[in-house]
């Protein structure tokens, strides 16, 4: 027997969406409900369940020619990616508590005209336009089956970009005028308000976010580097040979010593090189290893709920 | 990292009875292996692609387990100290001085270890500060996190006697955008003037950018990540850094509790075993090379061929 596929239709697909939510809300129920006992059993007993599952699924050899892990019939691999989305549905309802904190937090900095309000109502304002503009722009996409037949060439309902009542007929079709949902046309960007909001105001905030970040390397290597240590006099002259040796300039002042001769590792560009190579390197992974065995060791921990009185209270 | 309270040989420091259950499960395993994938295991390849790594991480894995098993039935065990977490009371001590919050930031991580980990850790800043009465701010980047989050905190602050204490606001879901989540956090950090700053869980860009805001302000700044790229700026930039495997040593160290201290041991006896392996492979390579076993451009021979095979058993398995 095959795991049974996602690919469910009508009557099926019902009963066993209301099935889905039926144990969900019977699980939130125990957890909401049950004291602390039972709570905890609860927890300790789907984060083992679903641990386990993950644990075979990875340490089971797969099928050679599929590489999917099977066992006893029970195709492994694909249960993992229902799993999958049935976490990112989980993921998508507790979206919705990071704006409820959102708007929480700068709904009470208005309110009470707190220092700096007006940021907050920036905010607001950001929040609204992106959420309007973006379900305007794409709510086809998501509720109008018809949809992809208005960008489809040779389809009846086909909007023509090139036709003479194109705009009118964007407007009926879509519900929405081309300044809120630009059909795509001869590869031109989209000229909407979202993709306005988006590409000429998001990316370039964003951009110039990260640019900052140049800065800050500038002022944060002068303080490692200010000699006050031995430490920091190591650090600085490594700094000094590896920038030197990424360098032109750097591989021109030591250009004199020949390439192949018995000196030539002392050539700018061969102590960068053997810096980076033989002594970053090596200590990177070093580093890797250790923080991997960490892992491995704090997964074992969480799986098997050892973490204790790391989260909770003992007892609580 | 670990080291026995009591003076005693590695021989009998060894956790025999617990190292036989996790024999017994790598044999198991094996069966259950050969069971599963019978019809190939006259291919090499299959040997190599699919069991080799597993066998290796199964191997550290029943290494680990056991240690901790072990630990359940043993008594303390002695962990160095980690200047950046014992630095706790120090950055708790000024903030009450100064009469200045502390913010917690736990990165852009979701509902993964190194955020579990860095919850740890802030949970243990928060017990500490509830009982000064100083403030604590965490800031996250997933939504799926901040729900736990937000649970964890509310119950410390019950667990303490103080739930009336606890404040919706002290812990806030920034943004799920990197650098707005950077911009965020770096304009909480100047608004707030915070006399200390944490920064734990998985970080990129957006690390330097938080750490050099907690700079400004002149913040004792306390960070960690696994993230191996961004290490060296928060060395930069901040008081006191976590490095490496210290990062999941973070609650066996404030915890004490022996079971996370034994899983302590059995990273660093896995780590032994690591450096062993490394060791012998760095032995064969160079006796390899000595004896002409590695030729260039043809197929290796003699200790060569073994050097290879060897190199095999080690391969990441698909």
């Amino acid at each position: 027997m095959q795991f049974p596929s996602l690919q469910l239709a009508g009557s099926e697909f019902w009963i066993a969406a209301l099935l889905a939510l039926g144990v969900a809300a019977g699980i939130l129920a125990l957890v909401h409900f049950a004291n602390n006992q039972v709570k905890r059993a609860v927890i300790v007993g789907c984060a083992f369940l679903a641990g386990l599952f993950y644990f075979l699924e990875f340490f089971i050899p797969p099928d050679l020619k599929s590489e999917e892990v099977i066992v006893l019939r029970w195709n492994l691999t694909q249960t993992g990616s229902i799993i999958g989305n049935a976490a990112q549905v989980i993921a998508g309802f507790t979206f919705l508590l990071g704006i409820y904190n959102l708007v929480h937090i700068h709904g009470n900095i208005i309110r009470r005209l707190r220092g700096g309000w007006i940021n907050s109502v920036a905010f607001f304002a950001a929040f609204l336009a992106m959420v309007v503009f973006a379900f305007w722009r794409d709510w086809q996409n998501w509720f109008d089956p018809l949809y992809p037949n208005y960008i489809t060439p040779g389809k009846p309902e086909f909007i023509d970009p090139k036709g003479a009542t194109f705009a009118s007929q964007v407007a009926d079709k879509l519900w929405a005028p081309l300044w809120v949902n630009d059909i795509v046309k001869d590869h031109k960007p989209r000229q909407d308000v979202y993709t306005l909001l988006f590409e000429g105001v998001y990316r370039n905030m964003d951009a110039t976010m990260f640019s900052i970040l140049a800065f800050y390397i500038v002022s944060a290597a002068y303080r490692a580097f200010r000699i006050r240590t031995r430490e920091a006099a190591v650090l600085m002259i490594t700094a000094v040979i590896v920038m030197l040796g990424q360098v032109p300039l750097g591989q021109f002042l030591t250009n004199w010593i020949p390439a192949d001769g018995f000196f030539h590792g002392l050539r700018l560009e061969e102590i960068n090189q053997f810096v980076l190579g033989q002594i970053n390197s090596p200590v990177q992974r070093a580093i890797g290893f250790g923080i991997g065995l960490g892992g491995l060791a704090m997964a074992l921990r969480i799986w098997l709920s050892l973490e204790r009185g790391s989260y909770f209270e003992e007892g609580s | 990292m670990e080291r026995s309270s009591a003076p005693q040989s590695f021989l009998a420091s060894l956790p025999v009875r617990e190292l036989s259950i996790a024999a017994g499960l790598v044999a198991a395993a094996a069966i259950v292996g050969l069971t599963v994938g019978a019809g190939y295991w006259k291919t090499t390849e299959y040997w190599q692609t699919f069991i080799f790594g597993r066998v290796l991480v199964f191997g550290l894995t029943a290494l680990v387990l056991s240690h901790i098993l072990h630990a359940r039935r043993g008594g303390p065990v002695f962990v160095r100290r980690i200047p950046g977490l014992t630095a706790v009371d120090e950055t708790v001590g000024r903030a009450t001085e100064m009469g200045r919050p502390i913010t917690f930031s736990l990165g852009l991580g979701g509902l993964d270890i190194i955020t579990l980990q860095a919850l740890a850790v802030a949970l243990h800043v928060i017990r500490t500060a509830i009982r000064f009465g100083t403030r604590v701010i965490v800031t996250l980047a997933d939504s799926t996190m901040y729900a736990v989050a937000d649970e964890a905190v509310r119950e410390s602050y019950a667990a303490a006697g103080r739930p009336e204490s606890y404040n919706v606001e002290d812990v806030r879901f920034l943004s799920d955008r990197q650098f707005a989540y950077a911009s965020s956090a770096m304009g909480l950090i100047l608004r707030e003037r915070v006399a200390s700053n944490y920064m734990f869980g998985r970080f990129f860009a957006e690390s330097l950018i938080l750490a050099e805001a907690g700079n400004q302000v002149g913040a004792i700044q306390v960070a960690g990540t696994p993230i191996i790229t961004q290490i060296p700026f928060f060395i930069a930039a901040c008081d006191y850094t976590i490095i490496g495997d210290e990062y999941y040593a973070a609650t066996a160290y404030l915890t004490r509790e022996p079971v996370l201290s034994g899983s302590l041991v059995g990273q660093d006896r896995s780590k032994m075993f690591l450096i062993a392996v490394m060791g012998l492979g760095v032995l064969l390579a160079t006796a390899a090379m000595l004896t002409g076993g590695l030729p260039v451009g043809e197929a290796p021979s003699g200790l060569g061929a073994v050097l290879d095979g060897f190199s095999r058993l080690f391969t990441e398995a698909k």
